[in-house]
């Protein structure tokens, strides 16, 4: 059996941290809590989980400040973001911002402790929501034939994460499409890091269209 | 009105914010021009009225120059760089150029008026303005005291007498400007003050009373909509399945108000998740609709969402599942909608005849509208729906098609809402 994941719980509604934590403390290791950005870069940097569990809605800076706060202390960890907003453009900037992924607060508890292993095994964790979202961003974009564009989906990163979108499971996908579910894992984070790395006008134009509408 | 807290009183004199020092600095300024032109007439006069030899005249044009200079210098400063005129260097070279101004005729070797004229008032408005009274009044006498000074240089009485006359006059001008010329400035700058304070009492109490009412439309949409719901809870709390989708209803709405988003009428996202919605409620499953892209309903789209809506309710009715994944993708070349159910699943080629639903409404009106539907589903494991529809140009140019056998729009709109 493997050793439970080392797990850092940050939001501001300390009812919702009670409630994660009697749901997945038997699974998971719940090193620390915080409520505010501050609390939680200190305790972050200061007890090492594996993967911090991050609201996107904080509110001194949310959770944004601290994937910056942690990135410039040195420490590495991954951060799955976990939040009610269903905004596109929050979800879509915090995943910019670093987080490895990102589920609803309305994910069942084991839906959530499955999310966290994945996040710790260096996995993206995309909800049907967040492939939606994703979608939506590069959907102004021309799907490319060349691998290598950071600007645009490759014709088979986007069939994975429609697939993702309809429901699929990575195992689901990877059956529907004759590839491994290693392969899909890699069309997934190769699609996160273009989130991540590119700074191209047209996602920002996205970005911008949906703060405006 | 948001920059009125920074345009309130400060000491007089320093900068110019408020519409009185813009008033009094053209003021400042258009006197000077007229003390310049004034200057320029009685050195003129002084010229023409000695006879050559007595009068030194490089000295009396090179001071109507150097007035001249200074008038348009500082008419480009006042334009340009305000605070360079309202800084103390300034007003001291200001005092400076108009001392010499007054003193020239005589250093020039005339024995009658001064040619200054106006001009040397124009200093101690301009003082008044950029420093106070006590500015005006520190200008006031250090310029009468060198217009008495110049009664030195003009020689023993008679013929002091009306030079005497000129410097007392101009001395108590200068005073008198200083003293008036604060006052004056003042009284105006606390009637502007005024009327802005008036002003901004009154739009505070306007944005004061529109949060009121914001505040109380808040409190009657939460009443309407939260509070009745969490009454339906307290009373439904034996039955989970309702409790939950209460919540989830209850969400959603709470969610499209904050977002102050109505949701827009005629588009196919909105109505696709309306429909999951009524599903949902009425189903007692999940339905949580992901979609890419949107467009305006069309006699096609109303068709898709009529045969999505029967693929949702199949999968409610049959699959035995609390949760439905629904996507769609949405473009003008193309549409499509998966409805995918982890339900009991079952053998597509042995439905019961008279469970026409899925065939019908679904394989049958999308093959009505040039679309296709693909039921895929294996027993035990679950369904998938997957319908699509061509778009785009040659359904949109040929409204006379063969869409048109299927009637009018408001028909198959009906059709969706039975």
């Amino acid at each position: 059996m493997r050793t439970r994941t080392k797990v850092y719980l940050v939001d501001d509604h300390t009812l919702f941290r009670a409630g994660i934590r009697s749901e997945i403390a038997d699974r998971v290791w719940i090193c620390g809590e915080a409520g505010t950005v501050a609390q939680a870069i200190a305790g972050i940097v200061a007890t090492e989980p594996e993967v911090v569990l991050l609201d996107v809605h904080l509110p001194d800076g949310g959770g944004r400040a601290v994937i910056d706060g942690v990135a410039a202390a040195g420490k590495a960890t991954q951060f799955l973001a976990l939040s009610a907003s269903d905004s596109a453009e929050d979800v879509v900037d915090i995943i910019r911002a670093g987080a490895r992924g990102y589920v609803t607060k309305t994910v069942s508890a084991d839906g959530l402790v499955d999310a966290i292993r994945r996040v710790a095994d260096g996995d993206a964790v995309f909800s049907p929501k967040l492939a939606g979202f994703v979608l939506d961003a590069f959907s102004s974009i021309p799907v490319s034939e060349v691998d290598e564009d950071l600007a645009t989906l490759t014709k088979r990163e986007r069939e994975v994460l429609q697939h993702v979108a309809r429901g699929y499971t990575y195992k689901e996908i990877a059956a529907a499409l004759f590839i491994s579910v290693k392969t899909v894992e890699t069309h997934v984070s190769a699609v996160l890091r273009k989130l991540q790395l590119d700074n191209r006008h047209q996602l920002s134009r996205w970005a911008a269209d949906r703060n405006i509408r | 009105m948001s920059s009125v807290a920074t345009r309130f009183p400060r000491p007089p004199g320093r900068g110019a914010r408020l519409g009185v020092d813009v008033a009094v600095r053209r003021v400042v300024v258009g006197y000077r021009l007229v003390g310049a032109i004034w200057a320029t007439l009685l050195g003129v006069l002084a010229l023409l009225g000695q006879t050559p030899g007595q009068v030194d005249r490089g000295v009396v044009a090179g001071t109507l120059a150097l007035v001249w200079g200074w008038t348009l210098l500082t008419v480009l400063l006042a334009e340009r760089r305000e605070a360079i005129l309202t800084g103390w260097p300034w007003v001291a070279a200001d005092v400076a150029v108009g001392a010499w101004a007054i003193t020239a005729s005589a250093v020039a070797g005339s024995r009658g008026i001064s040619i200054a004229g106006g001009w040397p008032f124009a200093v101690v408005l301009l003082a008044v303005w950029a420093r106070g009274f006590a500015g005006g009044l520190v200008t006031a006498l250090v310029l009468s005291a060198v217009a008495v000074f110049r009664l030195a240089s003009v020689g023993l009485p008679p013929a002091t007498l009306p030079a005497a006359s000129e410097a007392v006059g101009s001395a108590l001008v200068y005073l008198a400007g200083a003293a008036v010329g604060s006052w004056g400035i003042g009284v105006l700058r606390r009637a502007e003050a005024d009327r802005l304070a008036v002003e901004q009492a009154l739009s505070s109490e306007r944005a004061e009373r529109r949060l009121a009412e914001e505040r109380a439309e808040t409190a009657a949409h939460l009443h309407d909509s939260v509070l009745q719901t969490l009454a339906l809870i307290q009373r439904r709390s034996d039955d989970p399945v309702e409790v939950v989708g209460l919540a989830r209803r209850q969400e959603r709405e709470l969610r499209g108000w904050l977002s102050g988003v109505s949701p827009a009428t005629g588009r196919f996202a909105a109505a696709l998740r309306l429909l999951a919605e009524e599903v949902e409620a009425v189903h007692r499953v999940a339905v949580d609709p992901v979609v890419v892209g949107d467009d305006d309903l069309d006699e096609g789209l109303l068709a898709l969402l009529a045969a999505s809506r029967e693929a949702l309710v199949n999968a409610a009715r049959h699959a035995g599942v609390d949760t439905i994944d629904v996507y769609a993708e949405v473009d003008s070349i193309s549409a499509e909608v998966f409805v995918r159910d982890r339900g009991v699943g079952f053998e597509p080629a042995a439905v019961d005849p008279d469970r026409r639903g899925l065939r019908d409404s679904v394989v049958g009106r999308m093959r009505r509208h040039g679309g296709t539907a693909d039921v895929r589903s294996v027993p035990g494991v679950g369904t998938e729906v997957v319908l699509r529809l061509e778009r785009g140009g040659a359904a949109a140019d040929d409204p006379g098609g063969a869409q048109a056998s299927e009637g009018p729009a408001a028909r198959t709109a009906d059709d969706l809402r039975s």
